[in-house]
């Protein structure tokens, strides 16, 4: 299908047919300190075109930085950051070009009105004088619009910043915790926003959250951030549980070494007496014959589904 | 965008801010203060029911008239260094305190572009506010009826004026750095304050002259018979304003926005 041939309201994305390949976001070995804390780590991630990226973490994980880090807003230690293949500390202004934003808490002028404060937006970024009309409406703040910032809601502010990202309809969203202060009915409508401009649009939107439910509905992939690092990646349109085996043995040593050498399985001790193989259900059987032919005394091999939520307490330290 | 849109987009800001008029009404007192001293000078008789404010009066003005007027309200526009500073500090400032400016220096504008509207536009709120009390106050001579008018006077204390005002843009912009540097409001204006007492310490000495902030108090003639700064002064001054806005930049481009 050509360009040309591509139905109304369908874009055809530039990787499709072949064009410029590289990803919407590429960081390579990001790291962040400051003094004696190192609040990003080492991060290498990749956010493909087109794709909704959620990016989850607890508190205090790492996530904000990151997403600073993205928009040339805070320089990192080590590490590099790319948008659409424009490298953020050389080629800031092409990077945020093609980004729209909302980082951390929502502001906005308060002396301005809610059109004022989009007008600044438009203003900055060349959209046009219809992108404010469409920018309202999409966001529900209509009857708002005439009202000064600084006398809104909670929700409505949260509203207006998502606004000015939208605004110019940007090939990449990167949205920090944009769930916050909205109401169920307001978080809903910006997901179906969302969705629609990652669909319709071809837009890549990188989502922040510690809200677990509200991303796993939204995104095509997760990735876990904990203490500065990246501790996993989730395929949710794959399926996001996984099935890992837990085993009571004797010789957690032993038993750790044999499985490795002989069956080429990793396992890790969780506890005195147990061991964890992450994704080795199937394995079962195997495990099972190779530790009682070794004389290790299995006690208990229980396979355990792990559910998004049971999986980032896990990586986050949190497990029961 | 282009630096006009920016310095448009900047005066928009501005909008409905009422630290515009706030500043406006705080500095249009300093003539009403300067009138009422040349009132009680006028009328004896006020003078006797305002006690100390006339024995003050009577120390520090030599005569009531056109002349020692405006040689007052000239030195009154070295006090600009503080009004500037009270508008850079909430141009810049504003922008780290409310925290706007993790949006803005998101957006896709180099960041000389702002700093170069931001600049601009505090000084023209500044000159314009300077320009309205200065007006004031030759009204307020008008009204109070102050004998030796002379055109060449009004003339020459204009000049000295817009000089002052000038010489404040280029001394003053210091303030910008502060608040950019302290993300906020108090650094700006506590340290604007600071110089300007400083800078009247240094008037007086010989270091005057190559002092920006003494430069200032020179040229409003707050410091009778010390020497007026003179082109190498100036040139001193041109190269610490550029010094002061390549450090703002600086300061822009390089410090993280948390």
């Amino acid at each position: 299908m050509s360009l040309a041939s591509a139905p109304e309201g369908h874009v055809v994305r530039p990787a499709a047919v072949g064009a410029d390949p590289e990803p919407a976001i590429r960081t390579l070995g990001l790291t962040k300190r400051y003094a004696e804390v190192t609040a990003v780590d080492d991060l290498t991630l990749t956010v493909r075109r087109g794709e909704i990226y959620g990016f989850l973490g607890r508190n205090g994980a790492g996530k904000t930085t990151t997403i600073r880090m993205l928009l040339g807003l805070v320089r990192p230690t080590r590490g590099r950051v790319s948008i659409f293949g424009k490298d953020v500390a050389r080629e800031r202004v092409a990077a945020a070009a093609m980004v729209g934003s909302t980082v951390e808490t929502a502001t906005a002028y308060p002396n301005l009105t809610v059109r004022e404060n989009l007008e600044i937006q438009r203003r900055s970024t060349g959209a046009s004088r219809q992108a404010i009309d469409r920018a309202v409406a999409e966001l529900g703040l209509e009857e708002v619009a005439h009202r000064r910032a600084g006398r809104l809601s909670l929700g409505n502010k949260q509203r207006l910043a998502l606004a000015r990202a939208v605004l110019t309809r940007p090939r990449l969203l990167v949205l920090d915790e944009p769930a916050n202060g909205l109401d169920p009915a307001g978080i809903v409508e910006i997901r179906t926003l969302l969705r629609r401009m990652a669909r319709q649009d071809g837009a890549t939107v990188f989502v922040s959250s510690h809200m677990l439910g509200e991303v796993a509905q939204l995104v095509d992939r997760i990735g876990i951030i904990h203490r500065g690092r990246l501790v996993e990646e989730i395929d949710v349109a794959a399926g996001a549980s996984t099935v890992r085996l837990e085993l009571a043995v004797s010789e957690l040593e032993r038993a750790t070494k044999v499985l490795a050498t002989q069956l080429g399985i990793e396992a890790r001790v969780a506890g005195d007496d147990r061991l964890v193989i992450d994704g080795g259900a199937a394995a079962a059987a195997d495990v099972a014959r190779l530790l009682v032919a070794e004389g290790i005394e299995l006690h208990a091999l229980c396979p355990v589904r792990d559910d998004l939520e049971a999986r980032f307490l896990r990586l986050t330290g949190d497990a029961a | 965008m282009k630096l006009g849109t920016a310095v448009l987009t900047e005066l928009l800001k501005l909008r409905r801010a009422r630290v515009v008029w706030i500043l406006a009404a705080a500095y249009a007192l300093a003539p009403l203060m300067v009138g009422l001293m040349m009132s009680v000078l006028l009328h004896p008789a006020l003078g006797h029911r305002l006690g100390l404010l006339t024995l003050k009066a009577q120390l520090t003005v030599p005569a009531a008239n056109w002349a020692t007027y405006l040689g007052l309200v000239a030195t009154l526009s070295a006090g600009g260094l503080v009004v500037l500073a009270v508008a850079q500090a909430f141009v810049f400032g504003r922008e780290y305190a409310e925290g706007t400016a993790k949006d803005m220096l998101a957006l896709p504008v180099p960041r000389v572009t702002f700093l170069t509207a931001k600049l601009a536009v505090s000084a023209l709120w500044f000159v314009a506010t300077a320009a309205a009390v200065y007006a004031e106050a030759l009204v307020v001579g008008a009204v109070l009826g102050l004998p030796g008018y002379a055109p060449g006077l009004l003339a020459a204390t204009s000049v000295r004026v817009a000089a002052t005002v000038a010489e404040v843009v280029l001394a003053g912009s210091v303030a910008a750095l502060l608040a950019v540097a302290g993300r906020g409001y108090l650094a700006p204006i506590g340290v604007s304050i600071l110089l300007l007492l400083i800078g009247d310490l240094f008037a007086h000495s010989g270091w005057g002259p190559w002092l920006p902030w003494s430069m200032v108090l020179l040229t409003a003639g707050a410091a009778p018979g010390a020497a007026v700064p003179g082109p190498a002064s100036l040139a001193v001054l041109a190269v610490f304003f550029l010094a002061t806005a390549a450090a703002t930049w600086w300061a822009m481009s390089r410090t993280d926005v948390s």
